[in-house]
């Protein structure tokens, strides 16, 4: 407790530290394996062994799968898991509001998830690059190409764009497992909640990528950078011969679309849940 | 006989029926820990909370007892803050459930609810990171004295010993109420012995204890007042002491009042 107050101590940064500590349990291990795979590739690559240099090239292929795999489903396991099944009587009896559970579990499993992206991406570009000839040089050519960009003037401005927008797809795809997880262990659901919950997923998916359609055909919203660095946000398209514009529309109504799944998934967990 | 005449009348024919006199039972609000006023829960169409009014001493060691499906643990989960979809008014210690009184409340659920990935360790670091109030010294030197291995799963240890980490985990904080819901179910009659003597030296002094148990007799010497629910209804709550007055025993009051659920 903290002085006279009856109120006790903010526990979110201990929810973060635990929920990391969970999931790093198992998730680290398969980076472990990753490092070790690139480790071995950089080692052979340049040996001449056609057996071996074939073998690392699946290797690095293959585990940022298996990467991006583990944590998705670690991202609905833990979730579940901690909250719904038996555990959920340790859970949810914490010192914390339910607000607190899900922003922890966002951020540990967001951050897992935005991670095994971002290393599946590097390991393939690096691969893509290897097999063109010369990695140092083909490294940019490969991601101009994976993001669509138009030169390496601006190759600094998109890959910040997309590392932003990479984030908060990745944040409402998060967003929308956790309400549906959630939102099958209600009563009305609770019987075929896996079910549910998938059915739910495909329904929520289905209106976002429909909203945002809507959204980025009829509401224009411009981020421009002029290449001589001033930066200014603008209703409307506009093409720049002297800058980058970028879309905006897309990234306002998902943050809004998070916002709105956030509290609405916390308040089913505060208030409609029964712990079986 | 006093009859709240909001009972259903299902609740109402029971009490009409039922083999002995009903106190009518007056709240007090002073000095209590725990104070309920009209509560109701439903399960769909199924009331099993049905404007329920009482109070709980603080210092108390309570016993909550009722049979299967009386809406006992209903009644726990709601102190616990584990549901909230109720009507009528909860407060613990002056406050209505939440993360407050969470952090005043010391609980000890049915279930085995440790993560599968927890050791004895790793349950009492996890404990000890949220609840100020608990006794992490005092835990692991009850983990010697309860024998229990400082590294081996949860999950891969006996009942026995589950119950043992468990009830460690909850009488190794400093609370000011301990909701123990069915602390001895389950296990044999030395453990059960073990368990309670747990309980009664590692209790805070002024601390409340609500237990639910369908083992009255192993409890019924260490209780100070009982609580009896049924059918929706607050059926009996006095001091173990009045209660006994008369020459009977708890185990046979409480035979006395569910004797209807079980005839045929």
């Amino acid at each position: 407790m903290t002085g006279n107050s009856d109120k006790p101590r903010n526990k979110m940064g201990m929810l973060l530290k635990n929920d990391f500590l969970a999931s790093s349990r198992v998730i680290s291990l398969i980076y472990i394996v990753e490092i070790i795979a690139f480790v071995f590739f950089m080692i052979i690559k340049d040996r001449g062994n056609n057996r071996l240099l074939a073998l690392g090239l699946i290797l690095n292929f293959a585990i940022p799968f298996l990467l991006v795999f583990v944590s998705l489903f670690f991202v609905i396991y833990d979730f579940n898991k901690s909250l719904y099944s038996q555990q959920g009587y340790l859970t949810y009896s914490l010192p914390v509001t339910a607000k607190q559970l899900l922003g922890s579990k966002m951020i540990v499993y967001g951050l897992w998830m935005f991670v095994s992206y971002a290393v599946a991406l590097f390991v393939w570009g690096y691969l893509a690059s290897y097999a063109e000839g010369n990695e140092n040089v083909k490294m940019a050519d490969v991601a101009l190409t994976l993001f669509g960009m138009p030169s390496i003037a601006h190759i600094k401005v998109y890959l910040f764009y997309y590392v932003i927008m990479f984030f908060i797809i990745t944040f409402s795809f998060i967003s929308i497992i956790y309400f549906a997880i959630t939102a099958s262990h209600m009563r009305t659901f609770q019987n075929a909640n896996f079910i549910s919950a998938v059915i739910i997923f495909f329904i929520c998916s289905i209106i976002m990528f429909a909203f945002i359609a809507i959204v980025d055909k009829n509401i224009f919203i411009s981020f421009l950078v002029y290449d001589d660095g001033p930066t200014k946000l603008v209703i409307g398209k506009k093409d720049l011969a002297d800058g980058v514009s970028l879309p905006m529309s897309p990234i306002f109504y998902l943050i809004i679309q998070d916002i709105a799944l956030f509290f609405v998934t916390s308040a089913i967990m505060k208030k409609r849940i029964n712990i079986k | 006989m006093d009859i709240n005449s909001n009972f259903p009348e299902k609740t109402a024919d029971f009490i009409e029926d039922a083999p002995f006199e009903f106190e009518e039972i007056k709240p007090e609000s002073r000095g209590s820990i725990i104070s309920v006023r009209n509560l109701s829960k439903s399960y769909g169409s199924k009331k099993v909370l049905d404007g329920v009014s009482f109070d709980l001493e603080r210092g108390h060691i309570i016993g909550l007892l009722g049979p299967n499906g009386s809406g006992k643990t209903s009644l726990i989960k709601i102190f616990t803050g584990l549901i909230n979809d109720y009507s009528g008014e909860v407060l613990i210690d002056g406050h209505k459930p939440g993360v407050i009184t969470k952090a005043k409340v010391a609980y000890l659920p049915e279930k085995t609810y440790l993560a599968s990935y927890m050791t004895v360790d790793d349950s009492i670091n996890y404990i000890a990171d949220f609840y100020d109030d608990f006794d992490k010294k005092k835990a692991m030197k009850m983990v010697d004295v309860f024998q229990l291995p400082h590294k081996q799963k949860v999950k891969t240890m006996s009942k026995g010993q589950q119950e043992k980490i468990q009830l460690l985990l909850v009488m190794c904080r400093n609370a000011e109420i301990y909701i123990l819901d069915e602390p001895m179910g389950g296990v044999d009659p030395a453990a059960r012995d073990f368990i309670l003597q747990a309980i009664l030296q590692n209790r805070p002094e002024g601390s409340t204890i609500l237990m639910s148990t369908h083992l009255i007799h192993d409890i019924e010497p260490v209780l100070d007042s009982i609580i009896m629910i049924g059918h929706g209804a607050l059926l009996k709550q006095d001091t173990t002491a009045n209660l006994t007055a008369k020459g009977q025993t708890i185990n046979e009051i409480f035979k006395e009042v569910f004797r209807n659920d079980w005839e045929f």
